[in-house]
């Protein structure tokens, strides 16, 4: 219960987290428009036009059309309240966010065109919008800015020319690492931006989605759950426009809410693991009882209000540890936190750590989910264990149609890709019933030959008692089984994708520094630096929008030369005529190397397809020549320099609003962002096993009171201490082999599937499954010390028994 | 009848107290036993239910601590175990070369074939078994009263497999095959027909008989009780 409610806590924190990363003006937007011939190049006209055919409703389901623009400026706080005389501000620079003023004016400055979020957060009031005097010509225009910037209302800032003043602030506008949001009327920032008058940035589209109520509900109950369902389909625009979802312009969004999925199925994994363990303390509450229960029946109760009394019992047990979970589960999610730090946003402390924000987050949804969890594990157990023990379940007939059901169930989900993320987690767990079926008849068939088996006596006991009591152990040793499996699937998934994370960073980041921005912002630095005698190679990379097959797709041009190629893992150059395609195109156009594909009207043939780390949308690189006619939306230099340090001091103090980084800066802290997100996933896992451990430690006590006779007889027989601990011990070898010989082949396919199925339809490209020893030694060590302390721990109930020999 | 070896005791047993308590009240269920018994000599403890038959028979066996008293044993070399206080761990050489104990429910190692059943003893023995007598010696010998009662054909069967008569036997046979010096039997035949109680009495007496060992039986058969040499009878 502590793992479900450490990761709810987490999973909420890290959602309000994705929350606030998406712009505000886009929160409410589940798709951009653009057109098919030009998709970086949208015009008021063709805004007026799309609204039109809106207005003749010819484009069902859509609630809200709205022009954006956007662009990054210098801002110049020039005057603070209650300050005077006026006081210089250090320059900063900002997002500028040009939306329709006169929309939000009209709506009384409760909602901005497409969200309610400005009413809901936002610290400003209507008036404010219209400062006093305000007219088209004055001087000073009101602005919203983000309140990550400091700033007060009424205060007054420079932007491109124009003056604005602060009339409201708003909380949680803009993403972690990103740059500040400064909300204008969208004829300003035109202006302020230097843009052409009736240039646009984009056109939102707000759909009514009909499935929000019940995605939100299971956001809710599990925050995250959404990336595993059917994405909302895109409207269908007039003949000339195409629709991309928002989700897939903001990959750090849809990355960060599918690590939230996996966590929450990993969370879940110690909820299916403590089914385990409550079944295993029913079954031997229950032996316990049978003889007072069968005497209760001959007395006249009924087997329902036994089983009511059971169940009842069970459940106040399960409620008791739910309520516990739940402070258990804050202190684990706090301590998680830690792990987790700059995992999803860069910047780790902010709004994840604390007890204090955990507990802000701690509502009725998490007491709900943990009590409900908890009764309803405790109520299942109970009632399966009652069922099993009072009228035991006829043989094998019904596992074998479970175990084809099963295999059909596998192939579906493992081949539909349509099946989604949720699909994908479906055949995981599938497989994971499939091998748990082989439990009990791998223990009985271990009978079947334990006259054969070699060995010195009390070993030979010790490894029959497992097989002996097949009912009493199967539980435990699933659950073992499954724990160790988790974390040995989890564990090859994260070393592959380690990897191969880890070989992209090798490839991408070629030269010493890194150089992103704006066009207009990063030409002037290849301009400045081409002269530059420290500077040894200077590779340039522009990206924008083209249409393919009616997909807006990222274009990035550049110099595909040997080391160019070689970013892509290629090993030679790419021809004039190549392109290279990323998975999540190939995948969603059926593309493969050698098809011809047709950019711009150039016939470009597929040379490579290569993995799409961290892209959520389409992408080609191209050879860059005077051909292109790409309006570029960003721009990117690899600079190898003699001395990168001073060369990255010397860009970041003369142009501040480009993002110069240390190649090696940049790879270290994504290497430290990978391991710390999967510290948290490793932590679940072994969480996992640690109530295993439980169960498998309750089900070996219980055989101990099963066999309190057999005990009894050997302490008469002079069975010495170390001869019971080499009992255990055997006992405990033959569950680590049983562990092992199912374990392990059940972690490598779930690996095989996090890698194959999960990643591509969470993340859109495929992780090349590495084999890494410690992916399985690690959880096998771990699974071994268990089985022993599980084992030698039982020990002194197998004591008690052969002391309670004084009765007559 | 066999006859006893009076002139030399086998087991002294002075002074042996023992309480129960449940927290609350205290329960005294030996209030200073004193016995001895002889080497071929049978005894039999009767008494109701709660007398304390079986808890004379755990201490004997070394399985139970007294509060007071001692129970000393004398071995084949003629060495005497004083024991009845002691810590039952001390006590494990004792019972796995010198005691041999027959329980009323059969008390075979499930887990274990027949065959295995009685070689776990003499391995717990080992080759110091009382007697000088090697492991080899033990198990032919074993394996001969198996042979006497029946047993050979279910020598490698696991014991549910076995009626409760050829358990018994089975568990007899284990019981004897390391030569013990004292033989402890808690109800031997109370779960048996006539026939298959004759057979296994008749193995427990033969073995008085030929080992010189003793025999303590807690019983409340009265054909049993008739067999033996001596009589305690335990106070309710």
């Amino acid at each position: 219960m502590a793992s479900i409610v450490a990761v709810h806590q987490i999973g909420e924190r890290i959602a309000l987290q994705l929350d606030a990363s998406m712009p505000i003006h886009l929160r409410d937007a589940q798709f951009t428009a653009s057109l098919q011939a030009a998709p970086s190049a949208v015009t008021a006209n063709d805004y007026f036009r799309l609204r039109s055919s809106w207005r003749r409703q010819e484009v069902p389901d859509v609630t809200a059309v709205v022009p954006v623009v956007h662009g990054v400026l210098a801002v110049d706080l020039i005057e603070g309240v209650n300050q005077s005389p006026p006081v210089a501000a250090p320059v900063s620079s900002a997002q500028i966010v040009g939306l329709d003023w006169l929309q939000m004016l009209e709506a009384g400055g409760q909602h901005l065109p497409l969200t309610n979020a400005v009413g809901a957060d936002a610290q400003m009031s209507p008036p404010a919008l219209m400062l006093p005097g305000t007219t088209a010509l004055d001087a000073v225009h009101p602005a919203l800015v983000d309140a990550a910037l400091g700033w007060v209302q009424g205060q007054k800032f420079a932007a491109g020319g124009l003056t604005f003043e602060v009339a409201g602030l708003i909380e949680g506008g803009s993403a972690p690492e990103a740059l500040a949001s400064v909300y204008v009327d969208i004829g300003l920032a035109q202006e302020a931006l230097g843009l052409k008058p009736n240039q646009l940035s984009l056109i939102a589209i707000s759909q009514n989605d009909p499935q929000a109520p019940l995605r939100d509900l299971l956001e809710k109950i599990m925050p995250g759950i959404s990336s595993g369902l059917p994405v909302a389909q895109a409207p269908s625009l007039p003949i000339g426009w195409v629709a991309q979802g928002v989700a897939e312009q903001m990959p750090q969004i849809s990355f960060g809410r599918s690590v939230l999925f996996n966590l929450g199925a990993l969370g879940s994994l110690s909820l299916v693991v403590a089914w385990f363990l409550i079944y295993q303390t029913a079954v031997l509450w229950l032996r316990r009882q049978a003889l007072v229960y069968q005497r209760l029946l001959h007395q006249g109760v009924t087997l329902g209000q036994l089983r009511l009394v059971f169940c009842c019992a069970l459940l106040l047990v399960g409620l008791v540890a739910g309520g516990l979970g739940l402070g258990l589960g804050l202190w684990f999610a706090h301590w998680l936190l830690g792990q987790l730090a700059s995992a999803v946003a860069s910047e780790p402390t902010q709004g994840l750590e604390g007890a204090a924000a955990l507990w802000d987050s701690f509502g009725a949804p998490v007491v709900v989910k943990a009590l409900a969890s908890a009764g309803l594990v405790s109520l299942l157990a109970a009632l399966v264990a009652f069922g099993r023990l009072w009228q035991p379940p006829e043989r094998a007939s019904w596992k074998l149609g479970a175990g084809v059901a099963g295999l059909g169930l596998l192939l579906i989900f493992g081949l539909w890709r349509g099946s989604g993320l949720l699909g994908a987690f479906v055949a995981i767990a599938v497989s994971c019933v499939l091998v748990l079926l082989l439990l009990r008849p791998l223990l009985e068939a271990l009978r079947k030959r334990a006259a054969m088996l070699p060995g010195p006596l009390v070993w030979r006991m010790g490894v029959r008692e497992l097989a002996w009591y097949p009912m009493d152990v199967a539980i435990a040793l699933g659950a073992m089984v499954l724990a160790v499996a988790t974390s040995v699937g989890v564990g090859t998934m994260v070393d592959s994708f380690r990897t191969d994370f880890d070989r992209m960073l090798s490839q991408r980041l070629a030269g010493d520094v890194q150089v992103r921005g704006e066009p207009a912002r990063v030409l002037p630095i290849v301009a400045a630096l081409a002269p530059e005698p420290g500077v040894s190679e200077l590779r340039q990379l522009r990206s924008g929008l083209v249409n393919i097959a009616g997909q807006p797709v990222q274009l990035s041009l550049t110099r595909l030369d040997k080391a160019g190629a070689a970013r892509y893992g290629l090993a030679a150059a790419v021809d004039p005529d190549g392109v290279l395609v990323n998975e999540q195109l190939a995948t969603k156009l059926g593309l493969e190397v050698g098809m011809s594909l047709r950019v711009q009207n150039r016939e470009l043939r597929i040379a490579s397809i290569y993995p799409g780390y961290g892209d959520t949308q389409g992408q080609l690189v191209a050879n860059d020549d005077a051909g292109w006619q790409l309006t570029a939306s960003r721009y990117q230099l690899q600079i190898s320099a003699a001395a990168p340090q001073a060369l990255v001091n010397q860009l970041q103090q003369d142009y501040p609003f480009v993002q110069v980084e240390l190649r090696s800066s940049v790879r270290a802290l994504a290497l430290d962002v990978f391991d710390e997100t999967f510290a948290i996933t490793r932590a679940l896992t072994y969480t996992a096993l640690a109530v295993a451990a439980v169960g498998l430690y309750n089900a070996l006590v219980g055989l101990s009171l099963l066999q309190q006779r057999s005990w009894r007889l050997l302490s008469v027989m002079g069975l010495a201490l170390h001869e019971r601990f080499g009992f255990a011990l055997s006992r405990s070898a033959l569950i680590f082999v049983l562990t092992s010989l199912l374990a392990v082949p059940l972690g490598i396919a779930m690996g095989w599937m996090l890698c194959h199925l999960v990643n591509p339809r969470a993340f859109g490209w495929t992780v090349p499954l590495s084999w890494s020893g410690s992916a399985v030694w690690l959880p096998l060590t771990v699974g071994a010390v268990v089985a022993l302390v599980a084992g030698l721990l039982s020990v002194p109930m197998q004591n008690a028994g052969a002391a309670s020999a004084g009765d007559d | 009848m066999i006859c006893a070896d009076t002139a030399s005791p086998l087991l002294q047993v002075a002074g042996l107290r023992k309480t129960f308590s449940d927290g609350q009240v205290d329960r005294e269920i030996l209030s200073g036993l004193d016995f001895t018994l002889a080497q071929s000599e049978m005894l039999v403890l009767w008494g109701p239910s709660g007398s304390g038959k079986s808890t004379l028979l755990n201490i004997l066996a070394g399985v139970l601590a007294a509060d007071a008293g001692s129970v000393d044993l004398l071995d084949n070399q003629g060495s005497t175990w004083s024991y009845g206080q002691d810590d039952a761990q001390a006590t494990t050489r004792l019972r796995r070369q010198l005691i041999g104990y027959v329980f009323q429910f059969f008390n075979l190692i499930p887990t274990l074939t027949v065959a295995e059943n009685i070689e776990l003893t003499i391995k717990l023995a080992g080759n110091a078994s009382a007697g000088l007598r090697t492991a080899a010696d033990l198990r032919e010998q074993a394996l001969a009263k198996a042979d006497t009662l029946g047993l050979t054909s279910l020598l490698d069967m696991f014991p549910e497999t076995l009626s409760g008569g050829e358990q018994q036997r089975a568990a007899l046979v284990r019981a004897l095959a390391h030569q013990p010096r004292l033989l402890l039997a808690d109800e031997p035949t109370g779960n048996l027909d006539a026939s298959n109680a004759s057979r296994v009495m008749d193995a427990l007496t033969d073995q008085l008989a030929h080992s010189g060992c003793g025999l303590v039986v807690a019983t409340h058969d009265p054909a049993i009780a008739e067999q033996a040499h001596r009589v305690i009878a335990l106070p309710c």
